[in-house]
C-alpha cells in the first residue's frame, strides 16, 4: 500500500471487520422516555413562555417573609444558590437512561433507598455523575411522573449538584427523621449537574417543581413531587435500603 | 472516493414522511426512525465515548432530544446527519470526564467475504496486511483516528465526519490526507 487511494480501499474493505459492540435496543426505551412527555415537540419559546408566566404568578403570591434564605445552602455534594437570573433550561426531564433496579445497583457506588413497601414504575440511571445518580420515578409517564425520587453519593463532599432559586422560590431549612433537610417550593428552580471542572454541563439543567431533600442511610435524596412538605417529608420517612435482587 | 449516497443531500420520501408525521406527535413514526439510525448513531457514540455503555446513554438521550427538537428539523433535509450531531454532542459531553482511548479490534470472524481464486498462503498474507493496517489506525494521533473510523469504517460522508467531530468539512479532509500520509509512513516503515 503506497498510495493514498490503495490505503482507502484497504480501510473500506477493513471496516467489514471492525468489532462493534452489540447495538442495545433503543427503540423501547426512547419510546418510554418521549411517551413521559406530555405533548408533541413544539418549539422552545413556549416552553419558556409558559415557565414565565408560571414564575411571574408565584412571585406576586408568595409572601416576602417566606423568602427566606439567600446567599448558600447545602448538604453534602448538593449546593443551594439563590440568584437574579436562572440559567437557561430546558423542561425536558433529562433523568438519564431507563434502566432496571439491578443494573442501577452495578453502576452505582451506595445502597439505594426507595419506598418502603412500593415498587418504582421505573428506574434510571446517570453515570456520567460521579458515583452514579439514580431516580425512581412512581406513576405514569403518560400522565406525568407522580413522585421522583432522585438519589446520589451522600459521603462526598465534592458539588454535583446545584440547585439556583431565583427570587420566587422559598428556601426553607428543615428536619426530616433528624436529619438535615431542604425545603424548596414555589416557583419552578433549576437543576444543574456538574462535571469535575465545576462547569455544569451542556443541556443538563432543568427546571423542577417542589423538592424535598435530604439524606437516608449515606445517601442523598432529592424526593420531587407536586406536594406539600409534610406528604414529602413522609415520604422520606418510609425511604429504606432496597434488598438485594 | 465516494463510499455511499451524502446523506446531506435530498432525503428520500418516506423519510420525509416519518419525520413529518414524528413532529406531529406520531410516536410509532418515531420509532420507526429510531430504528432505522439506531445502529448508526450507537456506533457514532461508541467511537467518540470509547465505552458501550456511555454510548448507550449518549446515543438514548440524543434520540430523546433530537425529537423534542424536532420542530427546528428542516424537513427537506436528511435526518441522519442532523441526529448523529445531536448524539456526537451527547456523547462528547460524557468522553469529557471519562478520557479514555479507543482502540479498533478486529471481528474473530471474518464478515469481508473471501476471494476464492487466493491460496491459503494469499489469505495468510492478506490478513497480515490487515493486522498490520488496524494496528497503523491504532497507532494514529486520536483526532486522525476518530475521522478515518468514522469515514472509512461507518463510511459516514465527509460531510457527516464534520457534524460529528464538530469541525469544518475542509478540516476533515486535511486530517484525512494527514492520517493517509501517516499510514503510508508508518505502513512503509513496518515493512522495511
Amino acid at each position: 500500500m503506497t498510495t493514498h487511494g490503495s490505503i482507502e480501499r484497504a480501510l473500506g474493505v477493513l471496516g467489514n471487520d471492525i468489532a462493534f459492540p452489540a447495538t442495545p435496543p433503543l427503540v423501547e426505551a426512547v419510546a418510554d422516555r418521549i411517551a413521559a412527555e406530555p405533548t408533541a415537540p413544539r418549539p422552545r419559546w413556549r416552553m419558556v413562555a409558559v415557565a414565565a408566566a408560571v414564575a411571574i404568578a408565584l412571585v406576586a403570591v408568595v409572601p416576602s417573609s417566606r423568602q427566606a434564605v439567600a446567599g448558600l445552602l447545602g448538604i453534602g455534594p448538593l449546593q443551594i444558590t439563590q440568584v437574579a437570573d436562572l440559567t437557561p433550561a430546558s423542561t425536558l426531564r433529562s433523568l438519564g437512561r431507563l434502566t432496571t433496579l439491578d443494573a442501577a445497583r452495578e453502576a452505582t457506588s451506595f445502597e439505594l433507598v426507595g419506598v418502603d413497601g412500593v415498587q418504582p414504575d421505573a428506574v434510571f440511571v446517570d453515570i456520567t455523575v460521579p458515583g452514579g445518580m439514580v431516580t425512581l420515578a412512581y406513576g405514569s409517564p403518560t400522565d406525568g411522573w407522580r413522585l421522583l425520587v432522585t438519589q446520589l453519593d451522600g459521603s462526598t463532599n465534592q458539588e454535583l449538584i446545584r440547585k439556583e432559586a431565583g427570587t420566587g422560590t422559598v428556601v426553607l431549612p428543615v428536619t426530616v427523621a433528624g436529619a438535615p433537610g431542604i425545603w424548596i417550593e414555589g416557583a419552578p428552580h433549576t437543576v444543574l449537574l456538574l462535571a469535575a471542572d465545576g462547569e455544569h454541563r451542556a443541556d443538563a439543567a432543568r427546571l423542577v417543581g417542589n423538592t424535598l431533600v435530604t439524606t437516608s442511610n449515606g445517601v442523598l435524596v432529592r424526593i420531587e413531587a407536586d406536594t406539600t412538605l409534610s406528604d414529602a417529608k413522609a415520604v422520606a420517612e418510609r425511604l429504606v435500603p432496597i434488598d438485594q435482587g | 472516493m465516494r463510499l455511499e449516497p451524502d446523506h446531506a443531500s435530498a432525503p428520500p420520501p418516506e423519510e420525509i414522511e416519518l419525520a413529518s408525521r414524528a413532529r406531529a406527535g406520531d410516536h410509532a413514526a418515531y420509532s420507526d426512525l429510531v430504528a432505522i439510525h439506531q445502529q448508526v448513531a450507537f456506533r457514532v457514540a461508541y467511537l467518540v465515548t470509547g465505552s458501550a455503555a456511555e454510548a448507550e446513554d449518549a446515543a438514548q438521550e440524543g434520540f430523546v432530544k433530537a425529537y423534542l427538537a424536532l420542530h427546528r428539523f428542516d424537513l427537506q433535509r436528511s435526518f441522519r446527519p442532523w441526529l448523529l450531531t445531536i448524539v456526537a454532542n451527547e456523547a462528547r459531553n460524557r468522553r469529557r470526564s471519562a478520557g479514555r482511548r479507543l482502540a479498533y479490534e478486529a471481528r474473530a470472524v471474518r464478515l469481508a467475504p473471501s476471494v476464492p481464486e487466493r491460496t491459503p498462503e494469499q489469505e495468510a498474507e492478506a490478513a497480515e496486511t490487515r493486522r498490520a493496517l488496524l494496528d497503523a489506525v491504532n497507532r494514529l494521533p486520536d483526532s486522525e483516528r476518530l475521522v478515518v473510523g468514522l469515514r472509512y469504517f461507518l463510511q459516514l460522508s465527509e460531510a457527516e465526519t464534520a457534524a460529528v467531530v464538530g469541525i469544518a468539512k475542509g478540516t476533515v479532509k486535511s486530517r484525512l490526507w494527514r492520517a493517509m500520509e501517516h499510514l503510508r509512513t508508518d505502513l512503509g516503515a513496518e515493512h522495511r
